[in-house]
């Protein structure tokens, strides 16, 4: 499970997090890795661009992230309703082999799908428990919040 | 020949129309999920969580989980049996739910589900502190002790009466139905008895008033072999 190449995965990818309903508890995936970012984490050197400094003309084709959504709920072998785009977040990412955008996605499950993702090492985290991760993905990670937070 | 796509409940296969919920596919097959706060002419909204499913391991509610080609789905396991069970004790006990004072009775879906499931709850209700009910207005009741906050009348108001009368108002434990009227009550509102609001609150919340008592006790069986005598806190 979750070892296929994705296509997309050099130019975009996604933050999951689950918020309880009630609660508004909001945890984020962390993999194996210690990344938070999927499907697999940002390579060292990348920055956050802010958005006066999008560069869209670099970006290539730009997927829809419902497409990514539903590629790697495939490769689960989940129903693609189980994760939810953010339609009012969108970062980029300047990474040494080009501009990688990231979409963020909610789980609409009622509980965390820890289970799913234990095998792999995979964890549902605060965000304060995140801290001292990738600079550039931290950065991602408070706007990610403050989207959710609204 | 049924060209239709199909998933699975439990094993049997289920066919449905794109754009449909695994609830919607569900009952139209034939299949009872229990459910409180899907409506069919209302968007679903997915609060009360009755409907609760398993696919792969993760719990989803039935009524906002689109099927798809494929899909397999759990909803008749021990553990589900055992959360809905929870669930159901849980609002009972969240409420004063004295089925044979309520206008609603016979036409009340957790009592339905309550009947069916065998859920009963020793709690006592002249204990608790519920939020003030609204009995300002000459045709409708608003008891907002039975509110089991699944937000059907929200989306009703605005959707099918086109009023906007209520909302939620707290947090957690706290939260609780608020009319949208300059003195709050019902009276200085524009609700009718007639509303979709009060037709489709799924239990006793609002109710018609000079309304006789609406049980058939056709819709479901159980009765039989219950315990009517009192006290009734839904030992019903």
């Amino acid at each position: 499970m979750n070892n296929a190449e994705h296509g997309w995965a050099d130019t975009a990818r996604l933050i999951l997090y689950h918020s309880q309903s009630t609660s508004a508890r909001t945890l984020f995936l962390r993999h194996d890795s210690g990344s938070v970012i999927t499907p697999k984490p940002l390579p060292p050197l990348s920055t956050m661009l802010d958005e006066e400094e999008f560069n869209l003309a670099e970006c290539g084709v730009f997927l829809h992230p419902a497409t990514l959504i539903r590629d790697y709920c495939l490769d689960l072998g989940l129903p693609s309703s189980l994760l939810q785009v953010e339609g009012e977040f969108h970062g980029q990412v300047d990474a040494p082999g080009g501009i990688i955008s990231i979409y963020l996605a909610r789980f609409t499950c009622i509980d965390p799908p820890r289970q799913l993702f234990a095998d792999q090492g995979g964890k549902f985290c605060a965000i304060t428990e995140l801290r001292g991760g990738h600079p550039a993905e931290m950065a991602l990670l408070q706007r990610a919040y403050q989207t959710i937070m609204g | 020949m049924d060209t239709h796509p199909s998933f699975l409940i439990d094993g049997q296969e289920v066919a449905f129309q794109a754009g449909q919920t695994v609830l919607q596919a569900a009952l139209a097959a034939g299949l009872n999920i229990p459910h409180l706060c899907f409506n069919p002419e209302l968007e679903p909204i997915g609060s009360c969580r009755l409907c609760l499913v398993e696919v792969a391991g993760c719990k989803l509610s039935a009524c906002t989980l689109l099927a798809e080609e494929g899909l397999a789905v759990q909803h008749d396991t021990p553990r589900l049996r055992q959360l809905r069970m929870a669930l159901l004790t849980f609002l009972l006990e969240q409420g004063k739910h004295t089925c044979i004072r309520c206008e609603r009775t016979g036409d009340c879906r957790l009592q339905d589900a309550a009947i069916a499931f065998d859920a009963r709850t020793e709690a006592d209700s002249a204990s608790q502190v519920f939020p003030p009910n609204d009995d300002s207005h000459p045709e409708v009741s608003l008891n907002r002790d039975r509110c089991i906050l699944c937000g059907i009348c929200i989306q009703a108001s605005r959707k099918l009466d086109g009023k906007n009368l209520f909302t939620f108002a707290g947090k957690g434990g706290d939260m609780m139905l608020t009319v949208e009227s300059p003195s709050g009550l019902l009276k200085d509102s524009a609700i009718s008895a007639d509303d979709h609001a009060v037709r489709l609150c799924p239990v006793g919340a609002l109710t018609r008033k000079h309304h006789p008592v609406q049980a058939s006790f056709s819709s479901f069986d159980g009765f039989e072999g219950m315990d009517w005598g009192m006290p009734t806190e839904f030992s019903v």
